[in-house]
């Protein structure tokens, strides 16, 4: 691997037109560094499913298969902190206390079984998720890349991520949520109850209410909760 | 929407009153809250590049500043060429007249939200469009590479100079350098849903680009 690789990848990523083309070329880069596997993802939070956010999966198929079954996102450590990361970091760099809890123990160990022993991370902004991740995995166990390869990888993944959600449509889209519901949903974020809300506004509380339904399904959560961090998040709304 | 006001540095008595507002907002973005250097006494904050190369596009909102950019073509002295030149090892320091170095982008804290219309993306299109129109090529500038993607979300297209590197408070940077074309402003006006144009200004029209600059005594 070596710095052309890594700017040849960066100036023919727009080619690529699917995502399975794209998947197809990353994971021969990858290949380069060692590590057999990725995956790119929308990182889930709050109790968000993996599988709707993936868009590139070059996990292995049995692993991919168990790791949603079994909503392994909630307890690993490397989904955890991939939430939480706004730098690339390595599997073995996530905190102790979050590697060592008893489910994610179980959780790698598993892996391991998979050909998934030590892996590398990159995360960015997403317009559409809380944040989107590269996660590649080696089936080397303690691999160590330098400092010039993770800038290699890391630039590579930015571009893969970005590339990715342009595919799939995500870009370029207009704010997905009404004034009226932004400002619906800023009412809830400061704690007020749709009772109050449909006071302050002047409106029924039936109609807060179907406000609140339609930001949530914009939004894909279950609960305004839910709605609140998201939006914050991409700065839909602002309490 | 905002008002674009495009100045050179010559012309900031045009906008005595706006540029004062926007010293004291650069104070309290980048140094209370980023912490870039240490609170100078005056509670402004400047630095070596603001001077005659630089063109300034402020956003107001009722007369009021609400975002920023400061634009300098690299053929003069920018903050990539005298301080972060070691990101550029693939490409080389950008020397051209016709690429145009962006920083000091602000957006003042309570109107950080509003997702794709944000007023973030209505300066970015009055870059884009002043860029264009002052016949620049690229524009650009040091930045993280976590938030590298936000420039696919508004359909515009980058390239880096090098590798990201690690800055100490910032985390990985980069330096990439956007493409400027009628692609780039429409897709922009697009995401926003308008294309009215943002651009004013008082006096003159300041020219982006050395040796057409109108230049004010004061």
């Amino acid at each position: 691997m070596t710095d052309d690789d890594a700017f040849d990848f960066v100036a023919r990523v727009d080619e690529h037109k699917t995502l399975d083309a794209l998947l197809t070329d990353l994971r021969q880069q990858a290949s380069n560094f060692g590590f057999e596997h990725l995956i790119l993802t929308g990182v889930p939070v709050g109790g968000q499913r993996l599988e709707p956010l993936v868009a590139l999966n070059g996990w292995p198929e049995g692993w991919f298969k168990r790791y949603v079954a079994k909503d392994y996102a909630r307890h690993d450590a490397v989904c955890v902190h991939a939430a939480q990361s706004f730098r690339s970091f390595a599997w073995s760099e996530v905190p102790r206390r979050l590697l060592d809890r008893p489910a994610c123990k179980r959780i790698h160990g598993e892996a391991s079984e998979f050909g998934l022993l030590s892996g590398y991370v990159v995360t960015m902004s997403s317009e559409h998720h809380w944040n989107t991740a590269v996660s590649f995995g080696s089936p080397e166990d303690g691999l160590v890349i330098n400092k010039r390869d993770r800038a290699r990888l890391s630039l590579m993944a930015t571009y893969a991520g970005a590339r990715a959600e342009e595919i799939l449509g995500l870009t370029g889209q207009a704010d997905p949520l009404t004034h009226r519901e932004k400002e619906v949903l800023t009412h809830f974020a400061v704690g007020r109850t749709a009772g109050a809300i449909a006071e302050l506004l002047s409106i029924s509380e039936r109609t807060v209410v179907q406000h609140a339904e339609n930001f949530r399904r914009k939004l894909g959560v279950k609960s305004t909760v839910h709605a609140v961090a998201i939006a914050i998040k991409r700065r839909l709304i602002m309490p | 929407m905002i008002e674009a006001h495009v100045f050179s540095y010559g012309q900031r008595h045009l906008y005595a009153d706006e540029w004062e507002q926007w010293l004291r907002l650069r104070h309290q973005v980048y140094i209370e809250e980023k912490r870039w250097h240490e609170p100078n006494a005056d509670g402004r904050e400047t630095d070596q590049f603001d001077n005659d190369a630089a063109t300034y596009i402020l956003g107001l909102l009722d007369g009021r500043v609400v975002t920023s950019a400061r634009l300098i073509p690299c053929n003069r002295p920018t903050l990539v060429s005298d301080v972060f030149p070691h990101f550029c090892e693939r490409a080389g320091v950008p020397d051209r007249p016709d690429w145009i170095e962006w920083t000091r982008t602000l957006t003042v804290p309570e109107l950080r939200s509003g997702g794709r219309q944000s007023i973030l993306t209505q300066l970015c299109a009055a870059v884009m469009e002043y860029c264009l129109q002052e016949g620049a090529a690229k524009v650009g500038g040091i930045q993280e590479l976590f938030f590298l993607p936000k420039w696919k979300h508004l359909g515009w297209k980058t390239t880096p100079l090098g590798l990201p590197q690690e800055i100490e408070g910032s985390g990985e940077c980069v330096v990439a350098f956007i493409d400027v074309n009628e692609t780039a402003l429409g897709n922009i006006r697009t995401v926003l849903g308008t294309g009215r144009s943002p651009l004013r200004h008082r006096g003159e029209r300041p020219r982006l680009i050395d040796g057409d600059r109108v230049e004010f005594t004061q």
